[in-house]
């Protein structure tokens, strides 16, 4: 309210001109008082004067009522600021180049954040929209049954609306492109009120097993990408796992579903149970169950609505047995992409915010360096407006002012930037990335919204508060003493607090350049692993395994096709699963790795059979109860022994998901040994682990590719469902590696760029304040050796200090990173080459940004700097 | 260096007073600057004389601050006059300015008249 008053009066002057004519009428009734009491013309007129008294004053004290102190003297400061920017232009450049830099990168990964955990989807009420699964004794169950899902919306009143919904946990293809597709119940669009930019969304009416035509509709992406934005697209029929299917709209551009990777094509769940039924589509669960989400009712809260769930998956399963029983509920927002309590946030996103933020702080100690320098050159201006009586608290606001002055285009600067390396990023990603995975790639859209204009701003102001405050009272710390002799030279504090700001950048420099070392040493020992099966020219395609003898047949006629092999388990792709393993005249089991494979197998990848046989053709078609085992496993089993022709006894593994395929007998026989390969991941698997080969008969293979996918899709259209090189399999394990690597190189050359202009600018700043004394050493015989060596010397103490320090701490950080990415870890945290290259570079790099002063050290000249004092 | 905003106009007075007495006089009937002074040293019988110079800063305090409403009118002279009128919040005020006025007086009373 008075806020309000206050603004229209700054805004309108108009006010000014009333309470002046007041006063004036003021006056004027005195005077008219004083007539009636008698008193003439001018008299009066003086006499009202002389009552009213000082008239200019009382006017300026009604004005100052209005105003807002600290905004007259904010703009004061202000102007003041902008000229003292203008008397040093290199200096504001600098500062605003570095914060900007540095606010720019942490922005972009804010804007990653912001994009998947923070921003909600593009849907009517997404803080209402909960997914439901209810966890029994065995597991959690996120599926329900169609019977189930009806109860649950009959028989509670916690959603106002629900959807049923299955992710195609692969990629399926449509007209030859890989795209990422959902099932969904007939409601799921008027629920959510996503619309369509084109023709219409899925309808209710379309999710009845009486619907006659099944219908698709694409995401605005999907038809802008993949679809050459075809306007006329809608009614068009493509064949999706060989059944026609209708697209009859595309929604609009900010709705991508509500899942992490954004979804491009969307089915009605009863045309998806038509391609289950048909034996087109294989699923992994087994039965008719989907996942479901659900809008709470509004005024619901979540706590009743948790409760009044628990009852009712109580009743709902009463009548099951004991391990099915629901015990308890889970509810949990599905408003953004991931959730931000997720463990997920923590073990991606903490390592990036402290290494990021690492890079920021460093940049504020750059910075805060340059302004305690300039503080110190401006000790003589601040000391004098001390001794005028300036107070201390109006000069620290007035220098903090400055800062922010700063900060507000490094906000600007750092905005932009963080636009420039999302688009940047974005694109380095989809040309690095292996090129079969580029293809499905998917990233939610990354545009910038108020959160992240918010976030830029608010970190600009803390960075403001970091570089600014230390300086701020530095220079303002009241030195009457030495103002009043005129010596603004001989305070050595602030050099102390600026070496203590250089030891911190090298300290964080190390650390970030260290871990850069040992992931870059990570991603190339990886690489380098001898995998023991060659992978190069080979292409992996997966086939309806109804279709699979077909296809085998029709691929090996193909020219350019070398060899074609099947395999239940495609190495590096699919990952093997393991069965305990008995072998004869032992009660010891052992667990080994498995899988199916035609004799074409070992020649196809160059595995080389070392002794035995490889399977006969008889011997796949009939799957007969042969093995060929690894000699790892042989050395295993019958450690000194002859392996070929003993027996073993094979049991399946319960605790293994994945063993969904069995040998239908327990006892086989060894016909051959082949060498160790490893074939699952490459960064779990000990190529040593041991690992059976069982006969099959044909089925998946291997490639030259584009014309084989036309002639595949000829011989039966949608039978194909992924073509992957298998080398590149193999370089998307090595590819988180090389990211991390990049990142962390990205950040450390940043960090080691500040560093060295931090110690340049402390070492120079040094030499100057050390003239007077080099000046008197070098008169006294000092030769320019010893100069030298004294700001080598000091810098290398600073330098030292910090190493060991960063040394220390990229131990511990790199421990801790050890136990939170402990189920995939092999960083060698110890990493010799990695340590050791990333502090002598450091080293290298900080005598270098000492040379240059050491050597304006060594030049003074005795004979000037004396004639000085 | 900014002015810090006044709260206390005269010595004389005990902090806030001058604000309760303009509002009292106001909520009599919309008057102007020159008429609230003068009603107030005519009461007070010339004990309290309002100086304008702490006259008008505390009228734009209690514009300010949404206790009085002005409005230019016609004075009973016919001549042209800046009007004040009490608000609902202005006469809520003054209750409560009145009530641990009375309050204070009170005290001051029984400790003056204390044995």
């Amino acid at each position: 309210m008075k806020i309000r008053h206050r603004l229209r009066y700054l805004i309108s002057r108009r006010l000014d001109h009333e309470l002046a004519e007041e006063l004036r009428i003021h006056e004027e009734m005195v005077q008219e008082e004083l007539h009636r009491e008698g008193v003439s013309g001018p008299e009066a007129r003086y006499a009202a004067r002389r009552t009213m008294g000082n008239v200019t004053l009382a006017l300026e004290d009604s004005r100052a009522q209005w105003n807002f102190a600290w905004l007259e003297s904010l703009l004061l400061d202000v102007r003041f600021s902008w000229r003292s920017f203008r008397r040093a232009p290199m200096f504001a450049f600098s500062v605003i180049g570095t914060i900007g830099l540095a606010l720019g990168l942490n922005t972009t990964l804010f804007t990653i954040f912001n994009a998947y955990v923070l921003r909600p989807f593009a849907v009517r009420d997404p803080y209402r929209l909960y997914q439901f699964a209810w966890g029994t004794k065995r597991d959690t169950r996120y599926l329900f049954t169609a019977q189930e899902l009806k109860d649950l919306r009959r028989q509670t009143n916690v959603f106002s609306d629900t959807f049923a919904f299955e992710n195609f946990s692969y990629l399926a293809r449509v007209e030859g492109q890989g795209l990422w597709g959902e099932a969904v119940s007939g409601n799921y669009f008027t629920m959510l009120g996503a619309g369509s930019s084109l023709g219409r969304t899925i309808l209710p009416d379309d999710d009845t097993d009486a619907a006659t035509q099944a219908v698709m509709i694409l995401s605005y992406s999907a038809w802008k990408d993949k679809f050459g934005a075809n306007s006329e697209i809608a009614g068009k029929k493509v064949f999706l796992y060989g059944r026609p299917f209708e697209i009859v709209g595309v929604t609009r551009p900010d709705f991508g579903g509500l899942n992490d990777v954004p979804t491009d094509f969307w089915v009605t769940l009863s045309s998806y149970r038509e391609l289950v039924r048909a034996g087109l589509l294989v699923r992994r669960t087994n039965s008719d169950e989907f996942g479901l989400i659900g809008r709470l009712k509004p005024g619901m809260p979540l706590e009743r609505a948790k409760a009044a769930l628990r009852v009712w998956s109580r009743q709902e399963t009463a009548d099951r047995p004991d391990a099915e029983q629901a015990i308890g509920v889970a509810l949990w927002s599905r408003a953004t992409s991931i959730r931000f309590t997720d463990d997920y946030v923590l073990r991606v996103f903490s390592p990036l915010v402290v290494s990021f933020g690492l890079v920021l702080l460093i940049a504020c100690a750059n910075v805060s360096n340059m302004m305690l320098a300039r503080a110190t050159a401006r000790k003589r201006e601040i000391g004098i407006r001390l001794s005028l009586g300036a107070g201390r608290l109006r000069l620290l606001r007035q220098l903090l002012t400055e800062s922010l002055l700063l900060a507000l285009p490094a906000a600007v600067v750092g905005f932009l930037v963080a636009q420039a390396s999302v688009r940047f990023g974005l694109r380095l990603m989809f040309t690095t990335v292996p090129p079969e995975y580029a293809k499905v790639l998917r990233v939610v859209p990354l545009e910038p919204d108020w959160r992240v204009f918010a976030f830029v701003l608010v970190a600009a102001g803390f960075c403001a508060l970091l570089f600014g405050f230390v300086p701020a009272v530095q220079a303002t710390r009241p030195g009457l003493m030495y103002a009043m002799r005129g010596d603004f030279s001989s305070d050595f504090r602030p050099a102390r607090l600026r070496n203590g700001l250089v030891m911190g950048q090298v300290t964080v420099c190390v650390l970030l350049l260290i871990c850069a070392g040992v992931l870059l040493r990570a991603a190339t020992v990886l690489q380098r692993r001898d995998i023991g099966l060659t992978v190069a020219n080979v292409l992996y395609v997966q086939v309806k395994e109804t279709l699979r003898a077909t296809m085998a047949e029709r691929l090996a006629t193909e020219p350019g096709v070398e060899t074609v092999a099947v395999a239940w388990r495609a190495p590096f792709i699919d990952g093997l699963s393991t069965i305990h393993v008995t072998p004869t005249g032992d009660t010891n089991r052992v667990r080994a790795r498995y899988t199916f494979v035609s004799p074409e197998y070992f020649e196809e990848f160059r595995i080389p059979v070392n002794r035995g046989r490889n399977f006969s053709i008889d011997e796949a078609d009939a799957e007969a109860p042969v093995a060929i085992i690894s000699e790892a496993a042989a050395r295993r089993f019958w450690p000194d022994q002859d392996a070929i022709g003993r027996t073993m006894r094979i049991e399946p593994d319960s605790e293994d998901p994945r063993s969904s395929k069995l040998p239908s007998y327990h006892v086989i026989r060894v016909i051959g040994l082949v060498s160790n390969v490893r074939s699952g991941s490459l960064i779990s698997d000990a190529p040593d682990s041991p690992c059976l080969y069982f006969p099959t008969n044909k089925g998946d293979a291997s490639v030259a590719r584009r014309g084989l996918e036309v002639a595949l899709e000829k011989s039966a259209p949608g039978a194909v469902e992924e073509i992957i090189p298998v080398q590149e399999a193999i370089a998307t394990f090595t590819y988180p590696f090389r990211v991390a690597f990049w990142i962390a190189s990205l950040l450390g050359s940043l960090a080691l760029v500040l560093t060295v202009s931090g110690i340049y600018g402390v070492m120079s700043y040094l030499v100057t304040q050390r003239t007077r004394e080099i000046g008197i050493r070098m008169a006294l015989g000092a030769t320019t050796a010893d100069v030298t060596g004294i700001v080598l010397r000091q810098s290398m103490m600073m330098a030292g200090a910090g190493l060991l320090a960063g040394a220390f701490l990229a131990l511990g950080v790199s421990r801790l990173l050890a136990s939170v990415l402990s189920p995939v870890i092999m960083l060698d945290t110890f990493d010799r080459l990695a340590n050791a290259g990333a502090i002598g570079l450091v080293l290298l790099a900080s005598a270098a940004a000492a040379y240059v002063p050491s050597r304006r050290a060594a030049q003074v000249d005795p004979a000037t700097t004396l004639r000085f004092e | 260096m900014g002015k810090a905003r006044q709260t206390n106009p005269d010595p004389d007075f005990l902090p806030g007073t001058l604000e309760m007495l303009i509002l009292k006089t106001v909520s009599r009937g919309q008057n102007h600057g020159y008429g609230i002074a003068q009603h107030i040293r005519l009461i007070s019988g010339d004990a309290l004389k309002i100086g304008e110079g702490s006259l008008y800063p505390a009228l734009q305090r209690l514009l300010i601050d949404d206790y009085l409403e002005a409005e230019w009118g016609v004075s009973e002279n016919n001549r042209r006059a800046r009007f004040y009128r009490i608000t609902a919040a202005g006469r809520r005020k003054l209750a409560e300015e009145k009530k641990s006025f009375d309050f204070l007086l009170g005290a001051i009373a029984r400790v003056m008249e204390a044995p």
